[in-house]
């Protein structure tokens, strides 16, 4: 009985594992060809070169981009405080998160996560088949439960990003309705970051981090993730 | 009947009176004069042309037609007058006339018997005495649209409320093609109570470019009746080749009376039929009521001729129209590592939403990135501009270096062909960067930036390129957000849970098939007791084991401990049916007190009923 149960186990971990394996390489097979998709020394560059030729919305935008590639890179942070400061900005300070875990890749994280699920699966069946090792596969069963949790509070962290904007033209005025006509009530200055709420009609509700909510023209304004990306 | 003469004298001299009377107030009616304040003017000014004549005869009349000049209506007065027991009535409308360019205009007749007026419009920058074009117009149309395109139909609504009007440039075009157009809503002051939205196509063979919400506004006259008339300045094109027609549609909101109207030519007068069937008159009275109508324009049609498939450029992205390309760099000198813009500017009339150009690709000795555009127009409607696209480079080493020359491939709908033009060669000074020496930033155009001074430039801060790789990612957006990549965590914790139950439900079928196991083994050992029982002569372990063996049958199928199960408790759960099973106990319990023999037959028999009534019972 012992014998089959565990054949049973040995088979259904070979699953989950040749399973994780096919998903991951299908996922990590994306049909990136050399010099068409995005690189972080090449955005770093980019950003570089518009800092140079003073377009600091573009530059702001591409070491946005080239922080999400390589968030542990110091010279696109420090490129990055400099260029802010020199448009007048304020510099980004980041969460606790971005401090001191943050410093990883968001891949790095994630395959963190799907590690820790084949991890705690697979502890969590081993230990229904093999009782005698109960404590030693449940401290694994930690391990990857805090790997996931890990990865998931490095989602969160990144959620916000997805819909955050800069502000790529000089200026722009911010407005109480999406209509040329609606009155202004505000200046966004180039390079600053804003939250995106919603579009329409060729406007975009944004909101500073002030906390200012208005609508501003959609080319005035850059995402940092580009939508369909 | 006998007449006195001097009756009929009298009589014939009132008639001629009175036909005098209608005759000059005839003459009177018809005399017309038109003048024009002041003579001369220059561009940028207006002047002022004013039409008078005796009754409503100016309000009929409308304004020519001149190249150059715009009537606009901007006021209308009338004045009766009683002299000597005679009234008589005059009225003036009176234009502004503003020039759109220089030169001498003649203002014709605009009645008989009014003399032509001249205006004269000097240059802005010009004396009184320069030399200027004539430009004559002899046309009594409605005043063209101020883009000078052809006047449509103007179709009136049955109650003559309102009109949709189309200006076109021409009616045959290609597909994609834009052509500028102007569509004009006219609308009677005190009948049109609202304009319900912006006008729309009918139809889906045409697109229009976004209409503006705040159009130019004119005043016209319409067979004596003043319109007030919003234009809207767009593109449209084709998506479809074909003969095509189009037309415009405007909600409005109209006022309608709820009385009805004086018929035309009812009295027999046009002067009181307009005085009765006046807007102000009919809403002096009361009784109006409002009515949403769609306005259509009168249908135009189109031959739209599909773009040719022969000797179309590789380049080709689908640009219509008539345009010029000329390229510059930034600077003409540069230092290794220091980014030069490249500009292509394409400008002309034509779709410039498909002006497109990647520029340079792949360049020996430059690091090339992507370029941006962005267009200025030079008209309202965004068929004549200018778009420019920017290119940032950077020189990879020092040396005279060059840029090849960039091709813009477009097709002319006036030649029908396919045209491609391309930019000259442009050549950079590119000289060894010093080495650790400062990196300059421009100052950004930020306003209000505190730690930028104005007009100077921020040295130092900016750290170093860094040495490009092959690794690239196909998205910015982190894995988390990618369907893709959601799909392994989410299938791989659906396994896992799947199989965890799977796990859980296998292992409770074991334990019960390992349950029932044991009991089988206790029935048979029970079973076995029985017959050496039987072989003794021992009532009391032969009747005792029976009943165990049943109890045994029935707790295991009632899920409850063997010896729960007594003969009173039986009944209810095994039903009137089971007599024998409660004999089966009774005796047991006599043999257990009274200490009853065993008959070899009897033995035989409930032994019998045992393993039936185990048989019976048995769970599934």
């Amino acid at each position: 009985m012992s014998l089959r149960r565990s054949t049973y186990g040995a088979a259904i971990a070979a699953l989950m594992l040749a399973l994780g394996a096919g998903i991951a390489q299908r996922a990590t097979a994306a049909p990136v060809q050399p010099g068409t998709g995005y690189s972080a020394p090449q955005l770093y560059n980019l950003a570089n070169a518009y800092a140079r030729d003073g377009k600091p919305g573009l530059a702001v935008l591409d070491y946005e981009r080239a922080r999400l590639l390589a968030p542990s890179d110091p010279d696109v942070q420090a490129n990055l405080q400099y260029v802010l400061e020199a448009a007048g900005l304020p510099a980004v300070t980041g969460n606790w998160f971005d401090r001191h875990v943050g410093l990883l890749r968001s891949s790095t994280f994630f395959w963190l996560g799907c590690i820790g699920i084949l991890l705690a699966g697979t502890s969590e069946l081993a230990r229904r088949i093999y009782p005698r090792h109960r404590m030693a596969l449940r401290a694994i069963s930690a391990a990857g439960v805090a790997s996931v949790i890990l990865a998931l509070c490095a989602a969160a962290a990144l959620w916000p990003v997805m819909s955050e904007a800069v502000v790529i033209a000089p200026t722009t005025a911010q407005r109480v309705a999406p209509a040329t006509l609606a009155e202004p009530f505000g200046t966004l200055h180039e390079a600053q970051i804003v939250r995106v709420e919603g579009q329409r009609q060729g406007f975009v509700l944004v909101q500073t981090a002030a906390g200012l909510t208005g609508w501003v023209v959609r080319a005035d304004l850059a995402p940092i993730v580009p939508r369909g990306s | 009947m006998k007449t006195h003469p001097s009756h009929v004298n009298r009589l014939l001299a009132a008639l001629a009176g009175l036909m005098a009377l209608a005759t000059a107030a005839s003459a009177a009616a018809a005399a017309v004069t038109e003048q024009v304040e002041p003579a001369e003017i220059t561009v940028g000014q207006s002047a002022q042309l004013t039409i008078t004549g005796s009754g409503d005869a100016p309000g009929a009349l409308a304004p020519p037609v001149i190249p150059g000049l715009e009537f606009v209506a901007v006021g209308q007065s009338s004045q009766m007058e009683s002299i000597n027991g005679q009234t008589s009535t005059t009225s003036s409308i009176i234009y502004q006339v503003t020039p759109q360019r220089a030169g001498i205009y003649t203002i014709p007749a605009v009645a008989p018997g009014s003399q032509p007026q001249v205006l004269r419009v000097l240059p802005a920058s010009a004396g009184s005495g320069a030399a200027l074009p004539n430009i004559a117009g002899a046309s009594a149309l409605p005043p063209a649209a101020m883009s000078g395109l052809a006047a449509g139909a103007t179709r009136l609504t049955p109650d003559g409320s309102a009109f949709v009007r189309l200006r076109l440039p021409k009616h045959q075009l290609y597909v994609g093609e834009n052509i500028p157009v102007d569509i004009q809503v006219g609308m009677r002051e005190g009948l049109v109570a609202s304009l319900n939205g912006l006008p729309t196509l009918n139809g889906d063979s045409f697109t229009l470019n976004k209409l503006s919400t705040q159009p130019d506004r004119t005043d016209e006259l319409i067979g004596g009746r003043p319109f007030t008339v919003l234009t809207w300045h767009s593109l449209l094109a084709a998506v479809k080749p074909g003969a095509l027609s189009l037309r415009i549609e405007t909600p409005l909101t109209v006022r309608m009376q709820a009385r009805s109207t004086v018929p035309a030519d009812a009295l027999g007068d046009s002067d009181l039929n307009d005085f009765f069937n006046d807007p102000f008159f009919q809403n002096f009275f009361g009784g109006t009521t409002e009515k949403d109508i769609t306005v259509a324009s009168t249908p135009a049609e189109f031959n739209v001729l599909a773009l040719p498939s022969q000797n179309r450029p590789v380049g080709f992205s689908g640009a219509v129209g008539t345009f010029k390309v000329n390229s510059e760099l930034s600077a003409t000198a540069a230092i290794v590592g220091d980014p030069v813009t490249l500009r292509l500017q394409v400008t002309g009339a034509g779709n410039f939403d498909r002006v497109n150009s990647t520029m340079l690709g792949s360049v020996d000795h430059w690091k090339t990135y992507a370029p941006t555009s962005s267009f200025t127009a030079a008209d309202n409607a965004g068929y004549h501009g200018s778009k420019v696209f920017e290119q940032p480079l950077i020189a990879a080493q020092p040396g005279n270096l060059s840029l090849p020359g960039m091709a813009f491939s477009y097709f002319d709908p006036d030649t029908g062909r396919y045209e491609t033009v391309r930019t000259a060669p442009l050549s950079v000074a590119v000289s060894p960067a010093a080495a650790g020496g400062p990196v300059t930033i421009a100052p950004a155009p930020i306003v209000g930036a505190a730690s930028t001074a104005a007009g100077g430039s921020t040295t130092g801060g900016l750290r170093p390129d860094h040495v490009e790789t092959r690794e690239s990612s196909a998205s910015l957006a982190p894995p988390f957000f990618r369907p893709r990549y959601l799909s392994l965590p989410s299938v791989l914790t659906v396994a896992f849970a799947g199989a965890w139950l799977w796990m859980r439900r296998r292992a409770q079928v074991s334990i019960d098939d390992d349950a029932q196991q044991a009991d089988r083994i206790k029935t048979a050992t029970l079973l076995a007791q029985m017959d050496r029982a039987a072989a003794t002569g021992d009532a009391r372990s032969f009747f005792n084991s029976a009943r165990r063996a049943v109890q045994q049958t029935l707790a295991a199928r009632w899920q409850v401990s063997p010896e729960s199960i007594a003969a009173e408790s039986m009944g209810a759960r095994l039903g009137t049916d089971r007599t024998e099973i409660r004999r089966l106990f009774d005796l047991a319990d006599e043999a257990a007190y009274a200490g009853t023999m065993l008959e070899p037959i009897d033995s035989q028999k409930w032994r019998q009923v045992v393993l039936r009534q185990i048989e019976e019972i048995a769970p599934s």
